[in-house]
Order: structure tokens, then sequence, then C-alpha cells
């Protein structure tokens, strides 16, 4: 297994090459001069022309990609010509809060998922299959950014409960920013009113990417169950005998391949929806980053979320097939 | 042929989304006829609630929510459907090409490989933050949203059509053609393709309600259609800053409506892929596995 597993693992630095190559041929195809877009609206000539020589852009295409790649290799993602910071600077004080936030959602997605998939291999024909069913299409059709502000006119502006749904903290519990994540910066300040303001910052937008987002990891893992409880291997185990709740068990382990695979997307799929869902609970992560980037036009910027946002995507995804490779013998191939 | 049959035979379910799709469609052409008021001209009846004259009340700047969200149906409903069909035209040309065996030729297995790779490569980067990306980059505008969805949405159509195409090309009417002296791409074109497309169709109808999910997204950030053309992402962003002071109609009606939308274009889409599976075709439809993940024999990470 060490052996499937490894060569996977390998493959994931090619991957990552493929995401930067996709950004760097999308920016060549831009209309105009990289180095002024880059740049910015408010450059000078002289900056333009520093960016030009850092870039690389009077020599040959292949030698710039070489260049442009050994940039990312050390760590230098560009300036961002609206926050005049490195753009890895302004990534990295901002991932730790997306990640908090899209992690819970996962972790919610993941022990709700579990239970749901069970109740559906259960009772596959009952009312709680067909409610669950229902769920699915209801969280597929549901903008996530909507979800966020009916949460929020529900909990917040009628059932006034919680805190104030902007941001990671009130005003006045702010604690010094170490990990960039509140719950644990409180904590590491010893703060604990701090940390329960921040649980409760939490609650709102982890709910509306666990509503939205766990609808396609039950659809897929409950069809999956409902299939292995009717598969051959399942009616075999009856025919001879071995209890339901034996049976329902491994059908349950016959499942697992597929649920990691759609927990996985689901955490993909997660950072894009971080972006819309901090935007309405006004996070200040990674995603609202994004979006200021685009609004304003920050080329530096766009590029630097998308590599890291793919790099991301990729390294869960190789994550996803180490799992698989383990819980799967037909996966070590 | 009793394909009328059938279709009166589907649950109800599938009559009334069928019929709120076509309402859909019909909105799209007729709907800011319909509008009662001016969807884009200020008046200062501002931030009225849902009335008998303004039955979705006004937004911040006195237009009156329902008509723009009847004017919207036009721009949301015409990006997702030109979008779509731009990537099930592109997608199902890929997929054919990266699919179909040419009968054993080497290149054709070489374009494959390197059609199936560049697929990897764009569903590398989530959808959202992609089209976000490629509208940052490009210009926030209408033309440029069309093409970001339709770019991001195209693997998915690739991967549907060759899968169904590979499934297709060893049956017994492909060797018939080969015998008779078909050309390859005679082949593929006549008797392959017309036989591998119905899952990709039906996925297709999914399809516009994602376009139309993604189109409100980005303009909801204010990165897609912007006001004052009536657009329903656009119109929910004009009211979030709204829900916290309780006027909460700005945002909330045209999402239900938006979500109503999307809801029975995927119904409809559910249903087609279930009557084809009834009928007994060989329907390769997403369901199983998920898209994002390069998916069945592409996992292998070999």
């Amino acid at each position: 297994m060490a052996f499937f597993i490894g060569r996977r693992v390998l493959l994931l630095p090619f991957q990552a090459l493929g995401v930067v190559t996709i950004v760097f041929v999308l920016v060549h195809l831009l209309p105009g001069d990289p180095a002024a877009l880059m740049a910015g609206p408010m450059a000078t000539a002289s900056q333009i022309a520093q960016i030009r020589t850092t870039l690389g852009l009077t020599q040959p295409l292949p030698v710039q990609y070489v260049r442009y790649v050994n940039r990312l290799l050390h760590g230098d993602l560009g300036t961002s010509w609206y926050t005049s910071n490195p753009v890895a600077t302004d990534l990295a004080q901002r991932a730790p809060a997306t990640l908090e936030l899209i992690t819970l959602a996962l972790l919610g997605i993941v022990c709700l998922g579990l239970v749901i998939a069970g109740i559906i291999a259960m009772r596959p024909r009952g009312l709680p299959g067909h409610l669950i069913a229902a769920y699915g299409f209801v969280a597929g059709a549901l903008p996530d950014f909507w979800v966020g502000l009916a949460l929020i006119f529900l909990v917040y502006t009628r059932a006034h409960l919680g805190p104030s749904p902007t941001g990671q903290l009130s005003s006045h519990a702010a604690v010094p920013t170490v990990t960039g994540i509140a719950t644990i910066d409180a904590l590491l300040a010893g703060d604990l009113g701090a940390f329960n303001d921040a649980v409760k910052h939490l609650v709102l937008p982890v709910a509306t990417l666990v509503f939205i987002y766990m609808g396609p990891v039950v659809r897929i893992t409950g069809a999956a169950a409902v299939r292995s409880l009717h598969s051959e291997f399942s009616r075999f185990a009856q025919s001879w005998g071995i209890a339901p709740w034996r049976r329902r068990y491994y059908a349950l382990r016959h499942v697992m391949p597929t649920f990691v695979v759609a927990v996985a997307s689901a955490y993909g799929y997660l950072l894009g929806g971080a972006v819309l869902v901090e935007t309405v609970f006004s996070w200040g992560g990674f995603g609202q980053y994004a979006v200021q980037a685009v609004t304003h036009s920050d080329y530096a910027a766009i590029e630097g979320f998308v590599i890291v946002a793919g790099i991301f995507t990729v390294l869960v995804y190789t994550l996803a097939d180490v799992l698989q490779m383990a819980l799967d013998p037909r996966a070590r191939r | 042929m009793s394909a009328p049959r059938a279709w009166l035979r589907q649950p109800a379910a599938t009559l009334v989304s069928g019929g709120v799709v076509a309402a859909t469609v019909l909105l799209a052409i007729i709907g800011p006829a319909l509008a009662p008021f001016n969807p884009e001209r200020p008046t200062p009846r501002v931030l009225l609630p849902p009335s008998p004259a303004h039955i979705f009340g006004t937004d911040a700047s006195g237009i009156d929510v329902f008509s723009v969200t009847l004017a919207a149906f036009r721009v949301d409903v015409v990006i997702a459907l030109v979008s779509v069909g731009i990537s099930l035209a592109a997608g199902v040309m890929l997929g054919a090409v990266a699919g179909y065996g040419f009968n054993g030729s080497r290149a054709a297995a070489w374009g494959s490989a390197i059609i199936l790779r560049l697929l990897d490569l764009v569903q590398s980067i989530p959808v959202f933050i992609l089209a976000l990306a490629l509208v940052g980059m490009f210009g926030q505008t209408v033309r440029n949203v069309v093409i970001a969805v339709a770019f991001v949405n195209l693997p998915v159509f690739a991967r549907l059509t060759r899968a169904a195409v590979r499934s297709v090309e060893h049956r017994e009417f492909v060797a018939a053609s080969r015998a008779l002296g078909v050309r390859e791409a005679g082949i593929l074109g006549s008797h392959v393709l017309p036989n591998s497309l119905d899952g990709t169709i039906a996925y297709a109808s999914i399809a516009v309600g994602g376009a139309i999910l993604l189109t409100a997204g980005l303009s909801f950030l204010g990165a897609g259609v912007r006001p004052p053309t009536p657009e329903w992402g656009a119109e929910i962003a004009s009211g979030a800053g709204y829900i916290v002071t309780g006027q909460w109609w700005i945002s909330v009606l045209p999402g239900l409506v938006l979500s109503g939308v999307v809801f029975s274009f995927a119904l409809l889409g559910d249903a087609a892929r279930a009557a084809l599976e009834r009928a007994g075709r060989h329907a390769v439809l997403p369901g199983e596995q998920p898209l994002t993940v390069p998916a069945g024999d592409e996992r292998a990470p070999a």
C-alpha cells in the first residue's frame, strides 16, 4: 500500500505545477500590458517599468514561465497594488480564519452526514429517506449567501440571539492576533469571554455552509448506502443468515470510500462557498480578500488567490485518494 | 412511439417542474414587459414593506422589488441558457474526441490523454473561485460572465460525453458501419454521438440551475451583472444591508423566486435521468461520483 500512496503523493507537485501553468496562461491571454495591469491604475511609469523587469516581460515566454515558477517557489506572489503588501503576506494573514470556517463546516458535514447516511441505510424507503432526498434538492437550489442572510434575519434580527453577525469577534472582545483564528487567539490570550464571543460568531456562517454543502454529500452517500444494501454481497450475507445489524455494518463499510470522495469534493466547494458566506458575515478572510481583489482589478492578488485555492484543492484530493487507498483495496491500482 | 404517454405517467413533481421551467423560459421573453413598475428608475417610495401595490415591497432606491425580480428573468435565465449552450456544444465536441477510440488509433489515444489532463487542471480550481477570477481578470461585463460560467461548466459536459461515447463505441452498429466502410469521423458524428447524448442533455437542465446560482453569486459580490441592470443576485445584495434592520423583503423574496427556478431545472433534469434509466438507456450522469474529483477511470493516478 505504501507504494501506491507514495506514487500518488509524488503526483502532487505536478498537479500544483498544472494549476500554476493555467494561471500563467490565463494572465498571458489578457489583453494589454501585464506589467501595467499588475501595477494598478495609480502606478507611475517607473513602477511599471520596475515590474516589467521583475516579471522579465521583455524575455521570451518560456523564460518568463521558468522565472514565474521560480518566483512562486520562493513564496513570491507579487505585490497587491490595492493593499500595497506582498500578496503572500496578505493571504497568510487571512487564510487561517477561512480555514477555521470551512474546516468546522466540514466537521459538521462529516458528523451529520454519517448520521443521515445511517438513517437512510436503516429505512431506505421510509419517510426520513424521502425527507432527506427532498433536503438534498432544496440545499442544491438555495444560494448560500441567501441562506446566510435568512439566518441572520431569523436568529439575529427577529430572535435577538447572539452578537451582531459581522466579523469573527465583537469589537469589545478584541484579542491580540497570533494565529489569525479568533477562537484560538482568544484561548491563547486566556480570555474566555472573547472565546465565547468568537464561538458565537462562528455559529451562523458554519450553519449556512453545513446546510448548503451537506446536500450533495448526503445525496451521494445515501444513494450508495441503498445500493450497497441491495447489492449481491448483501443478499448473499442475508442468505447465510447473517444478522441485519451486521449486514448494515458491511454496507456502511462499503460506502466509506464514496463518502470520503464526497466529503473531499465538499471541502473544495466550501472554499468557493466561503467567498460568498464571508462577504455576508464580513468574515475578513481569504474569500473577502478575493472579492476585494476582483472588484479593484488587483491582478497580483487575483493570481495569488487562484493559485492558493487550486493548490489547496489538489492537496485535499491527494489526501482523499490516500484515504481511499487505505479504505478500498480496489483503489490501489 | 410511446413517448407522450410515458411523459404523462411521470409523477406530478415532474409536470410541475416542467411547467415552472416552461414558465421561466416564457418569463425570460415577456418578463420585463409584465413588470408593473420601471425596474431601473429610483423613486422616493423607499423601503416599503410588501403591500397590494408592491407585492414584494420596494428597495432602498424606491424601486419595486417585484418588477426587478420579473425583469431579472431575462438577464439571469438568458445568461444561464447561453452559457450552458456554449459548454454543452464545446463539451460534447471535446468529450466525443476524448472518448472515441477512432478504431484504436494511437494519435487518438494521445489526444484523449491530453484533453483529460487539461480537464483535470481546470477542475482542480474550485468552480466559483475560477469563475470569479476569470471575471476579475477579463473584466466585469455580461459577456465575460457568460464566458466564465461556460468555461467552468465545460469539463463536466466533456466528461459525461466521453463516458457515454466510450460505452457506445463497442456496440454492434459501430462495427457494422465500420465494415460498410464509413469513415471513423462519420461513425462518431452520425452513429456514436446521437446515441450518447441523452444523459448529457438531461444533465444540461441541472446545469442551467447551477449557472443561475453562479451568475447570481457573482453579481451578489458585485463581480457580475451590475446595477441598475435587474438581476437576482445584485438585488439580494442591495437588500443585504437592511436584513439586520428588519427590511427582509428586498433580499428574501427575489432569492425565493431564484431558488424556485433552480429547483425546477434540477427536478426536471433528475426526472429526465430517471426516465432514461427506466427506459433502460445507459444514462451516464453525475450522482454516484462527485464530478470535481477526477472520477471513474481517471481517478487512478497513473
